[in-house]
């Protein structure tokens, strides 16, 4: 019976384990329930395998990131419909959004877990490293194997695509909202 | 800074990846221009809400479970404690430790057989086990020997030295 409790197993114990939680949600947005979790296992797999390789003090979450990303690329990365990338039209800066902040409420989260889901897969990993995970601009451009300026561009072209998408949301919800004002005035 | 340059690095801005002195000129621009201010505050807004929707899912037990026995085996999971929340059955909560109990009782078993075998090799044959054997000394040629041993060899070499 191989023993594996020894130093090195303490270490993973206690640096790797508990980013488990942030490395499933990771896993979660770029696939279904079932992939996600075969993600974070092979994940954890080659982890604890390189672990040794595993600089201590540096951030252990941003390297099983990277872990992931790359299992994702390698296995999982499957082709699929994208949205057309509109080009940035640099002259004009649109603001972000106009609606008010009622929006993003609770009840408006289906709304934008929707259009999270729908976000090109790059734009949706350079979201999810920054705006979630908290990653710096270099540790995310680590993760995601590009330059520091492709992980700006991918996130300012993210988020005005979610933006894009959250606007369309919205505009149906109103409609639906307004349909069911209108119906219930003719029930009156 | 004006507003074409703000929005320009907001998303900078609002990820703090700007320089001092940059983020400096940013916080003076906000205070005096309202429609910037906005637009900073709803994009905060989304990515607090992106975060908050993302971090709805929580990893399976099971998923969690297996994730642990990558660095300890799971009948030392049991020893020091078992994971609150996972559940196991209870034919497994007491077959897993077996083999380690199997093999340390095979050690004491093997360790009181050496010592069994030990005893009974330092005993001569003929003679009940436990009883002490005093080899016989060479003549003492009439030196008093007992304050060499605790009067038994001295009191063989008398007896012996009578019977002569």
């Amino acid at each position: 019976m191989r023993l594996h409790w020894g130093k090195q197993a303490r270490r993973f114990e206690l640096t790797a384990v508990p980013c488990l939680a942030d490395v499933y949600r990771v896993a979660r947005q770029m696939s279904d329930e079932n992939r996600a979790q075969d993600l974070v296992q092979e994940t954890y797999l080659r982890a604890w395998k390189y672990f040794h390789t595993f600089e201590q003090g540096t951030n252990c979450r941003a390297w099983l990131l990277r872990i992931l990303h790359n299992v994702w690329a390698d296995q999982w990365r499957q082709p699929r419909l994208e949205i057309p990338l509109i080009p940035s039209d640099e002259a004009s800066i649109e603001p972000y959004y106009d609606w008010e902040d009622e929006f993003l409420k609770e009840e408006f989260s289906q709304g934008l877990a929707r259009a999270l889901s729908q976000l090109p897969d790059m734009y949706r990993w350079a979201i999810l490293l920054v705006d979630v995970e908290e990653l710096s601009y270099q540790e995310a451009a680590l993760v995601m194997n590009c330059p520091i300026g492709t992980v700006m561009s991918r996130i300012n072209r993210g988020r005005r695509t979610l933006t894009r998408l959250l606007r369309g949301e919205a505009e149906s919800l109103i409609d639906d909202m307004s349909c069911v004002k209108r119906k219930s005035q003719q029930e009156e | 800074m004006d507003c074409k340059e703000f929005r320009e690095v907001l998303d900078l801005y609002v990820d703090r990846e700007l320089s001092l002195e940059s983020m400096s000129a940013g916080q003076s621009h906000l205070k005096g221009c309202a429609a910037c201010g906005r637009v900073e505050r709803q994009l905060v807004l989304l990515r607090n809400s992106v975060k908050r929707v993302v971090n709805e899912f929580d990893p399976p037990a099971e998923l969690t479970d297996k994730i642990d026995t990558f660095a300890r085996p799971s009948w030392l999971r049991l020893l020091t404690g078992l994971r609150k929340g996972s559940r196991l059955a209870w034919h497994k909560k007491v077959a897993v430790p077996m083999p380690a109990f199997a093999m340390f009782l095979i050690a004491v078993l093997s360790l009181g057989v050496w010592v069994m075998s030990r005893r009974t090799a330092t005993t001569p044959p003929g003679r009940p086990p436990g009883v002490r054997t005093v080899t016989p000394m060479p003549e003492s040629r009439g030196l008093d020997l007992s304050r060499f041993d605790r009067g038994e060899r001295a009191a063989i070499e008398k007896m012996r030295l009578r019977n002569r």
